[in-house]
This record gives structure tokens, sequence and C-alpha cells, in this order.
């Protein structure tokens, strides 16, 4: 359990570190990527609720810090789709297997971010921000979701390379 | 499980929720304070590493499109030189032109423009091929003149679209000529192995000095009187013979010629 926390901590500060990085000094990937959105995803299929749950709140709180929307939004966001993860997951995608991984990663990503921009237009029209998405921002969800998806991939790799939680089932 | 994710999930909200009431009435700003603090250190390293590796990516997109530039360039700068180098051809050309069109504007010649296609095959002769032939109206013995009316040969051989033109450096060439001088010397300019061109048959008698000009006589029919040749050289004269030779400079260089004029008479 302790080796989780520290696990929980490192994983926690890695992927909020690499998303800045992202977002600051790869312009053109600006907006395009959420690693922790897959890390929560991720998450979800290997650790205990209460873990995505501490993860998601803790993340989306610092991402909140940094961020110029209002605060709360992104934790806000990431926490709903932390719930609507464990939901599925456990209801629906109970087999740890890759094509699982993918449809919640593809799921959890639309809902992230149809959630957030509903968040942000509600925030907008209640007078607490000034920023309005347009229509050209909804672009980006296509290419969010896609680059969820690819990174869905590598994690799940990554997971069977570390650990057997999940099962390497490939069609044939 | 249900309700543990409930629960789970009313924690989460709760968290939330008080988060963000602590934000808008200050109580967190410590908290926040400390995050950043710690975490910019660490901020620091990765963006420097991925600004680096962000700037390698930038800086090789930008060598690509200077490369891609530059190649645009210099296929621009060589399409362009051809350009100037033709524009160049063509005002050398148009100031030909215009001299020989001034020449013909004051004589009110009959004339045919045309353009020097090719010299002839063999090393022998110092001939060349013109563009027009007896579609044109030329016809063989006529007058070929350069820039400024100056005569550069005859024609001698026509077909239908191209004639063939002697020049006057020529051994086979003869031009009835007169010196530009007070006894009107007459004589016959000949070509002298393609490389100049000597007025022969001069008596020894006339007074021929060095820069007399010489001009066409009119005694051939079909060439106009007064069509300058060329500028008197030298002057060789041997004693115990009868005639004297005047070597001339021509006024044209032959070498060079593009564009002549057919005079029609």
């Amino acid at each position: 359990m302790k080796s989780e926390k520290i696990w929980l901590v490192v994983l926690l500060i890695s992927a909020i570190l690499a998303q800045f990085a992202l977002e600051n000094s790869f312009s053109f990937l600006g907006g395009k990527i959420n690693l922790i959105l897959v890390a929560l995803v991720v998450l979800i299929n290997l650790m205990d609720f209460s873990f995505v749950i501490i993860f998601a709140v803790i993340a989306g709180l610092i991402l909140d810090i940094y961020s110029g929307l209002p605060f709360g939004l992104i934790s806000l966001s990431l926490f709903l789709t932390a719930l609507l993860g464990e939901l599925l997951f456990v209801n629906f995608f109970t087999n740890f297997s890759f094509y699982s991984l993918l449809i919640m990663g593809f799921l959890a990503a639309v809902f992230y971010h149809l959630l957030f921009s509903l968040l942000v237009v509600g925030s907008y029209f209640v007078g607490l921000s000034d920023f309005l998405p347009k229509l050209t921002d909804f672009y980006g969800l296509l290419w969010q979701v896609l680059s969820a998806e690819v990174l869905m991939v590598l994690a799940y790799y990554l997971v069977n390379m570390l650990s057997k939680r999940f099962k390497p089932i490939f069609l044939r | 499980m249900l309700e543990k994710i409930i629960k789970s999930a009313i924690y989460g909200l709760t968290a939330i929720l008080l988060a963000v009431f602590f934000h808008y009435i200050g109580w967190l700003r410590p908290v926040e304070n400390i995050f950043v603090t710690v975490l910019s250190p660490l901020q620091g390293l990765v963006s420097v590493g991925s600004r680096s590796t962000g700037g390698f990516y930038d800086s090789w997109l930008r060598k690509r499109d200077l490369l891609a530039e530059n190649q645009k360039l210099q296929n621009d700068l060589i399409k362009m030189s051809i350009d100037a180098s033709k524009l160049k051809a063509l005002e050398e050309e148009n100031v030909i032109l215009r001299k020989e069109l001034n020449f013909i504007d004051e004589k009110k010649y009959k004339f045919v423009a045309s353009k020097i296609i090719t010299g002839v095959s063999d090393p022998l002769s110092q001939s060349v091929i013109i563009n027009r032939g007896a579609r044109d109206g030329i016809e063989k013995g006529l007058a070929v003149i350069a820039e400024g009316g100056v005569l550069v040969g005859k024609v001698i051989e026509v077909n239908q679209d191209y004639s063939k033109v002697l020049l006057l450096s020529d051994n086979k060439s003869r031009v009835a000529a007169t010196i530009q001088n007070l006894d009107h010397t007459v004589g016959l300019v000949e070509g002298q192995y393609g490389l100049s061109f000597a007025m022969t048959n001069i008596p020894q008698n006339q007074d021929v000095k060095e820069g007399d000009l010489v001009v066409t006589s009119g005694l051939e029919g079909k060439i106009p009187k007064d069509l300058l040749i060329a500028k008197v050289e030298t002057i060789k004269a041997v004693e115990s013979e009868i005639f004297k030779t005047a070597l001339l400079t021509p006024i044209v260089v032959l070498d060079n010629l593009s564009n002549v004029i057919v005079i029609i008479p």
C-alpha cells in the first residue's frame, strides 16, 4: 500500500510536468494531448477507485492552479470523468483487455472534453470567465480523442511490460 | 461495490467544492504557493529539456523550410538570370534595330529586316544564312547592311525562305567602292582571307589618306550609292606598280552580327 502511494505521487507529478512541457514547448501539440486523462483511464483499470479519485482531484486542482479558467473547472471535469470511467469499468469493461481500454479511453476522452467545454461555456454566461470557446475549438476534440487512443495503446504496452494486470488479448 | 463508488464520489466532490470555496475566499492561497514552489524547480528542469527538444524540432522545421525556400530562391535566381540575359540581348537588338531603322528612314529605302540564323558549315568561306528568301522579295546581288547603314555583305544565293550572304571579308567578295577624298577615288573592296578587306586598283597618283571613309560607288546596279563600308587604315604603295592598295578597317565587327537589313532597290 505504501509503495502504491509512492507510485501515485510519482505518477501524478510526472504526468503534470509532462503535460505542462507538452503544452509549452511543443506548440503544434498544444491542446491535442491530455496525459492526465490517459493516466486516469489507465489507473481506473489498474487501481482502486479511491486511488483514482485522489489522483483525479489532486491532479485537477494542481492544473486549476496554473489555469486561467475559473478555479475548479478542470478538477470537476476530471472527477466526473473518473466517476463515469469507474462506472463503465465496473459494469461493462471488466476483462482488462486491450479493446476495453481503448473503448474506455475513447468514451472518457469524449466525455471529458464535452463536459469541460460545457463548464467553460457555463462559466462564461454566468460571468465567471471571459473565455467562450469557438466552433473551431471543438475540432481539437477530434485530435484529443485520437491522441488519447494512441497514448492508450502505448500505455497498454508499457503496463504489460511492467505487470501482468492487463490481459494481452488481441484480435487474431 | 456501488456503495464504495458512491462514497468515494461524495468525498471527491466535497473536496473539490471545498477547494473551490477556499480558493475564492483566499484561504487556499498558501497551499497553492507551496505547490507552485515545490513544483517550480522540477518544472524548470523539465521545461529546459522539453524546450530544447521542442526547439530542436522547431529548428528542424525552420531548417526544412529554409532549405525549401533556398532552393526556390535559387531556381528563381537562375530564372531571373536567364530573363536578365534575354532582356539584355533584346535591349542590344533594340538599339541595333533602331539604328538600322533610322538609317532606312533617312534614306527612304525599301528593305527587309532579317535575322542571321547561322554561319555556313565550311571553314573556308565567310558567309552567313539569313531567315529571308525569295518569298520576301530577296534577290541575288542585293546589299546587306548592319547597324547605322554599314555594308557588311551581298546576297549570293536565294532560296524560298532563306538566303546566303557573302560577307565583305570573304576572299571572293568584291564591291565597287569610292573613297570620300578630294579625288573621289574609285576602286574595288576585296575580302582578305576572312580577316579584313582592302581597296585595290587605286591609281598611284590618287591622294588617299589614313582615316578616309570608303563607301559604295553605286556602279553595281543593285547596291545603292554611298553605303558606308570601312575606313582607310594604311596605304600599301609600291613605286614600280601602277596601282596601290589601301588596307581598310571595318566599321562594324562582322563576327558579332545578329540582325541585318537587305536593301531592295
